[in-house]
């Protein structure tokens, strides 16, 4: 049973991927993201023209996010059977998952807000709200960092003659976390590359974030049916003093 | 080494390691795309901005870079035929050339500042900072990756692991130096 | 130490170094469109060289290898024709 839990919880991570692109794409229309360069009364028509879709799509990705809630506890689950990955690796994922699942609810709440009355509202509070949104979405990237670096540390510390998942996929979680970076520049450009919906803040990175989701559903499913039925508990029978923390689902 | 006859091909370092050095060489491929087309868009600007930039600075740093690969390759090969002490050592001296870089780009950094040249002024200097900015903290990346590698050299006996990571880590490195290479004639010298 | 094979290499790319610094910064009798080209060439040239030699892809597998001769000529080439167009 236990087993076939982290298997719905890895799944789950696939249901926020559909939902975020469905509330994205189709229904708030964001995807390309509205521009920093928009004015104030473009932010402000933007919410009041389309305020049901906004609000519908984002209410989609908003609960869609247990989805990813569960899911990156599935993963750190698996980090755990890793022969000789550090303990401290799974309590930076473990810690880094709460702060990405406010990195992501919190920027909805805020365009809930500007979604909220946008007609009455000055327009100027709208844009506020709106930039403040972004900018928090796209440039908070450090838990997620710290996220997908130390998966890819726990998985390159396999010691395993048969790594649980695979040595290429360390280092490509290697890579992707270091490609959330760049966005930092967001700060400091309104246009172009570097502002929040160019190519290095927004399209790289977030190409880069559902390479590493849908790399590691398909690796965590594997990693979880390695696990031997019989004794699904065997490789931890003795007690670890971080199990509680990674150990979600069980 | 192997004589060009009896050549036996084989993947240096990991596998894995070329997931990670071709991803970011592909990213530095589109930096080095966006900056030609911001150029295009004001190129006289752009080659004036250019005229600012100290070359010396640019060509002693490629310079130190190719010495650093120099010595990784050295190290990498004093690890295969067992000679243990000489691969830390060499590592060593690798890293004082990455860390004169780092003192180099500092002042480099420093003057333009204070000559009121910053990200601010123009797109040139925007570009110019973005660019050797994140190249700088790549080589900082590459500077941990070699102290790992002293670390591990330092050992009497290495696993064929522990020598696969030394070669994907020297490939790193060399990386450095590689994206320096197109960096520096990029930003300093094409107008 | 290094090798014969790697110690010519190296003795190219500061050759070459020191060449691009001199045509790219005095004009060398060149106009500055020429330079830039060469500059061009030479660094792909070079990183070429350092990929085969230093990262020993010249002694990969060839598909690995092919991936990085591949960067080389398809980078080179955008960098050359966003240049020459720009």
């Amino acid at each position: 049973m236990g087993r076939k839990i982290e298997l719905g919880m890895t799944w789950a991570g696939l249901v926020w991927v559909i939902l975020f692109f469905i509330g994205m794409v189709p229904l708030a229309n964001w995807i390309p993201l509205p521009s920093p360069s928009d004015t104030a009364a473009e932010v402000q028509a933007m919410y009041v023209d389309h305020t049901n879709s906004i609000r519908a799509g984002l209410a989609l990705i908003f609960t869609g996010t247990i989805g990813y809630i569960l899911f990156s506890a599935a993963i750190a689950s698996q980090c755990r059977r890793i022969k000789g990955a550090p303990t401290a690796l799974r309590y930076a994922q473990v810690g880094s998952i709460g702060a990405c699942t406010l990195l992501i609810i919190v920027p909805i709440i805020i365009w809930f807000t500007a979604a909220y009355r946008p007609e009455v509202r000055s327009a100027e509070s709208i844009q506020l709200l709106n930039d403040l949104g972004w900018i928090m979405f796209i440039v908070g990237f450090v838990p997620f960092v710290a996220w997908v670096w130390t998966v890819g540390l726990a998985i390159l510390s396999d010691e395993d003659a048969d790594p649980l998942f695979p040595r290429w996929a360390g280092y490509l979680c290697m890579l992707l976390g270091t490609l959330q970076i760049p966005p930092i520049l967001l700060v400091f450009f309104q246009t172009g590359p570097f502002a929040w919906n160019g190519l290095f803040s927004w399209w790289i990175p977030a190409t880069d974030f559902f390479t590493f989701f849908l790399v590691m559903l398909v690796l965590t499913l594997r990693a979880i049916r390695r696990t031997p039925a019989a004794a699904p508990e065997a490789p931890q029978a003795v007690p670890e003093l971080a199990g509680a923390g990674a150990g979600t689902g069980r | 080494m192997a004589t060009d006859a009896a050549r036996v091909r084989r993947t240096p370092g990991e596998a894995g390691t070329w997931v990670f050095i071709f991803g970011d060489m592909t990213v530095f491929a589109v930096l080095f795309a966006t900056y030609l087309y911001y150029r295009a868009e004001d190129p006289a600007l752009f080659a004036s901005s250019q005229q600012e930039l100290n070359q010396t600075f640019g060509a002693v740093n490629t310079l130190l870079l190719l010495l650093s690969s120099l010595l990784v390759v050295a190290a990498v090969r004093a690890v295969r035929d067992h000679r243990g002490v000489a691969a830390p050592r060499l590592i060593a001296g690798a890293m004082a050339c990455g860390l004169a870089f780092s003192g180099l780009k500092v002042v480099e950094y420093g003057e333009k500042i204070s000559h009121d040249q910053t990200p601010a002024t123009d797109d040139f200097f925007l570009y110019y900072f973005v660019l050797t900015g994140m190249h700088w903290f790549h080589l900082l990346i590459g500077l941990a990756v070699l102290t790992a590698l002293i670390v591990i050299t330092r050992k009497p006996n290495l696993t064929a692991r522990q020598v696969s990571f030394v070669e994907g880590g020297a490939c790193f490195w060399h990386m450095v130096d590689l994206l320096w290479i197109v960096l520096f004639p990029l930003l300093y010298f094409v107008r | 130490m290094f090798g014969l094979r790697v110690s010519l290499v190296w003795g190219v790319l500061v050759l070459a170094t020191i060449v691009s610094w001199v045509f790219g910064s005095a004009h060398a009798g060149v106009g500055y469109r020429t330079a830039s080209v060469l500059v061009i060439v030479v660094a792909f040239v070079k990183i070429r060289l350092v990929g085969l030699h230093f990262m020993e892809l010249r002694d990969a597998p060839l598909a690995l290898r092919g991936i990085f001769e591949g960067y080389c000529l398809v980078v080179g080439s955008l960098v050359l024709g966003m240049y020459l167009s720009g």
